[in-house]
């Protein structure tokens, strides 16, 4: 078993030298002082501590505060590592080289995924100890932790699959990165407001004579989860105010959402992961396939004949099949020849 | 391929073997939309040929490589590498090649040694093996010092050498080459030459390209010339030049005692014509003399015309002196066996020959001969 070259490659020169470390420091720091004024703007309410829960709030905030910031920085860099991926080979001309080898179409996809998201949790994970602090104050459940984890790394994926899609499909790595923070803009702000926008159109906000309107069915209730959990932060904090609620952070039956009704809940941040493990596979899929340079057709198997030894000299033609464009000097019969001035085929 | 046995899906691709040849291509034919790059190709390159592959730009030779190298679909038509057909078996033929593209790029970022590594890794050369092998290599290719530098701070010869060496990494038959001269100086040009002869006397097969005639002229044992898609002329080189120019040009410096010598090989066998020229001609001054050339031109094909019956009796030209130094032009049809017999011949009768030279016709002649009439 061997590594996948292409990963091997990719870290290589991403971690040489100082760039890595200089990246991951300035992360750091940023998180560090977005901790600092997290603190300092809760401390500003709850000065004192004088109660635990005052102190768990503290410890919620600081960590949610975290997540979210942290879950921000992944959308902004993951893409960064993976939109220039396929582009710049092509850009750079080094993709025949690399497809004239023996590499498969998918150890490249997977190699430049990989080495893309080897890089992004080790980002993800560096913030562990910041995120830690809030046990100091408490308040943060091992469970909510894990989930949000999960969530970001998920969503880690699913960014790099963005950036490794549109690096697969288009040309230039420019126009890869615009596509790729387009689609994350979209997937992240745009869907939450065109629901929202598109439902109130609908009149699913507005009283009605009936009592009744299109926000008290369950189709509503289903669909509002499935398209509003597109957004991780969007999944991870509805997923957490339920979970203070008291509900189950995996699927529970809720009596309370559509009145009277047992309604099915899967916890958005479950719904987030699934939806984006499926279009990450999707992508990934696509993408596997356009990096190929060239799909052979052909369903059947064309055999020739084995020919007998070569002929040491291919000048004329004298095979049998004979086939009137073969290797013949297609020049006219020439004039007496004035000298001739040698033109170089022009560019 | 209407008259290809059709085989069953699922055949293994070990057992499809096409031709013998190290590359065989049939008919192969590519369009772009209604431009047609390569039409109804037919290219045989034998093992252990360094193959010449000579056309303007846009004549397909970048299209055939491509189509070679795997990463091209034809159009219609068929080609083998090493008897396996490239659009049946790439993976097969991706390991028996080493493909060189005309515009190559090298990763940032990367130092020479990784380079190779990389590219053997992604060949399936095991890793116990790469680094003696990436040693060797660079050793071949004279990079040995720049083993730990980046590549992208090479100049543009080592940067093409490097790229040689990578296509080697997997220990190819056929070396695939696209324009590997082009951008770079007479000193790096040399050390390429040399370079791909080295190759070749390892036993690697190179089909090598390009649009300027002389960077190949030198270091081909055969060529193939193509313009517009079209294969013009093929064949190894001295057959071809034997083909084009069926009498050989001799030009024999004497100081004295022309006539004699003139009467004396005229009568030897294969000597076509002799001419007394004043002393002092140099052979590229021979464009007054009737020209075998014109003869010789191809009409249709290329197959090598009848040698030509001497002409009936020889008349010293006015203008040759009867004594003192002179050069003699022999048109003959004949090996170097019958070369040395005339030498020695003179060297009996007490001539005193002091120069003997064949002026030797060269690609060159053979591709504005070849392409006269289509470049334009």
């Amino acid at each position: 078993m061997q590594a996948n070259p292409v990963i091997v490659k990719e870290l290589r020169g991403r971690m040489r030298g100082w760039r890595a470390a200089v990246i991951l420091a300035v992360y750091l720091a940023i998180l560090s002082i977005v901790t600092w004024l997290l603190y300092y703007s809760i401390s500003g309410f709850n000065r004192g501590y004088t109660n635990a829960q005052q102190a768990a709030q503290t410890g919620k905030f600081l960590f949610y505060g975290l997540v979210i910031f942290q879950t921000i920085m992944v959308a902004l860099l993951t893409p960064a590592f993976t939109a220039g991926s396929i582009t710049s080979e092509r850009e750079q001309k080094t993709y025949d080289l690399l497809m004239t080898t023996l590499l498969p179409a998918r150890s490249v996809i997977f190699g430049k995924l990989g080495s893309a998201l080897a890089y992004v949790v080790l980002l993800i994970l560096a913030v562990a100890p910041l995120e830690s602090m809030a046990f100091i104050f408490g308040g943060v459940a091992p469970e909510e932790i894990v989930l949000s984890q999960v969530t970001m790394l998920v969503a880690a994926l699913l960014f790099a699959s963005v950036g490794i899609f549109w690096s697969s499909i288009l040309r230039s790595t420019l126009a890869s990165n615009v596509l790729t923070y387009g689609t994350i803009i979209f997937e992240m702000l745009l869907v939450p407001f065109l629901f929202f926008t598109i439902t109130s159109i609908m009149g699913a906000y507005s009283y009605s004579q009936s009592g009744q309107n299109i926000s008290s069915t369950e189709l509503y209730s289903y669909i509002m989860q499935i398209v509003l959990s597109l957004n991780p932060l969007v999944a991870m904090g509805w997923s957490a105010g339920l979970y203070s609620n008291g509900d189950s952070l995996f699927i529970y039956t809720s009596h309370t959402i559509v009145n009277g009704k047992s309604l099915l809940v899967v916890s958005p941040w479950l719904i987030f992961c699934i939806e984006a493990l499926l279009i990450s596979a999707l992508l990934i899929f696509i993408s596997i396939r356009r990096v190929r340079p060239v799909h052979y057709h052909s369903q059947t198997v064309t055999l020739q004949p084995q020919r007998g030894p070569q002929q040491e000299l291919v000048i004329s033609v004298e095979q049998p099949t004979a086939q009137p464009t073969q290797l013949t000097l297609e020049t006219p019969p020439m004039p007496p020849p004035a000298p001739r001035p040698y033109n170089p085929p022009s560019d | 391929m209407e008259a290809a046995m059709t085989q069953p899906i699922g055949q293994p691709a070990s057992q499809i073997k096409g031709p013998q040849a190290v590359v065989q291509t049939e008919r192969l034919t590519r369009r772009y939309g209604n431009f047609t790059a390569l039409d109804n190709l037919n290219l045989t390159v034998e093992k252990g040929a360094i193959y010449g592959f000579i056309g303007p730009n846009g004549a397909g030779k970048t299209t055939t490589m491509r189509i070679l190298a795997t990463l091209l679909e034809p159009t219609s038509g068929e080609a083998w590498v090493a008897g396996y057909p490239v659009t049946e078996a790439p993976y097969e033929v991706r390991r028996r090649i080493g493909y060189m593209p005309d515009f190559f790029g090298v990763y940032d970022n990367m130092k020479v040694w990784e380079y190779l590594d990389f590219f053997a890794a992604a060949y399936r050369v095991p890793q116990s093996r790469r680094k003696g092998m990436i040693d060797d290599l660079l050793a071949l290719v004279d990079l040995g010092v720049k083993k730990e530098s980046f590549v992208e701070e090479l100049s543009r010869g080592m940067k093409q050498r490097l790229c040689l060496a990578r296509t080697l990494v997997h220990e190819p038959e056929l070396l695939i080459l696209d324009e590997p001269a082009s951008g770079l100086d007479p000193h790096a040009r040399i050390e390429l030459r040399e370079l791909l002869k080295e190759l070749r006397s390892l036993g690697k097969t190179i089909l090598v390209s390009s649009h300027i005639l002389s960077e190949l002229a030198e270091m081909c044992t055969h060529v193939a010339i193509i313009e517009r898609g079209h294969l013009l002329v093929s064949g190894s080189v001295s057959d071809i030049l034997h083909a084009m120019q069926p009498a050989r040009e001799i030009y024999i410096k004497l100081l004295d005692r022309a006539p004699q010598a003139a009467a004396l090989l005229q009568a030897m066998p294969g000597v076509l014509s002799v001419n007394i020229l004043p002393a002092g001609h140099k052979p590229g001054e021979m464009a007054q003399a009737p020209s075998q050339r014109q003869q010789a031109a191809p009409t249709g094909t290329a197959s090598i015309p009848p040698a030509i019956p001497p002409p009936p009796g020889f008349t010293p030209q006015p203008t040759a002196p009867a004594s003192g130094p002179a050069t003699l032009h022999l048109r003959v049809n004949g090996d170097d066996a019958a070369l040395g017999a005339m030498l020695s011949q003179l060297a009996q009768q007490g001539i005193p020959v002091f120069g003997f030279e064949e002026a030797v016709g060269d690609l060159e002649d053979i591709f504005l001969r070849t392409t006269r009439g289509l470049v334009q």
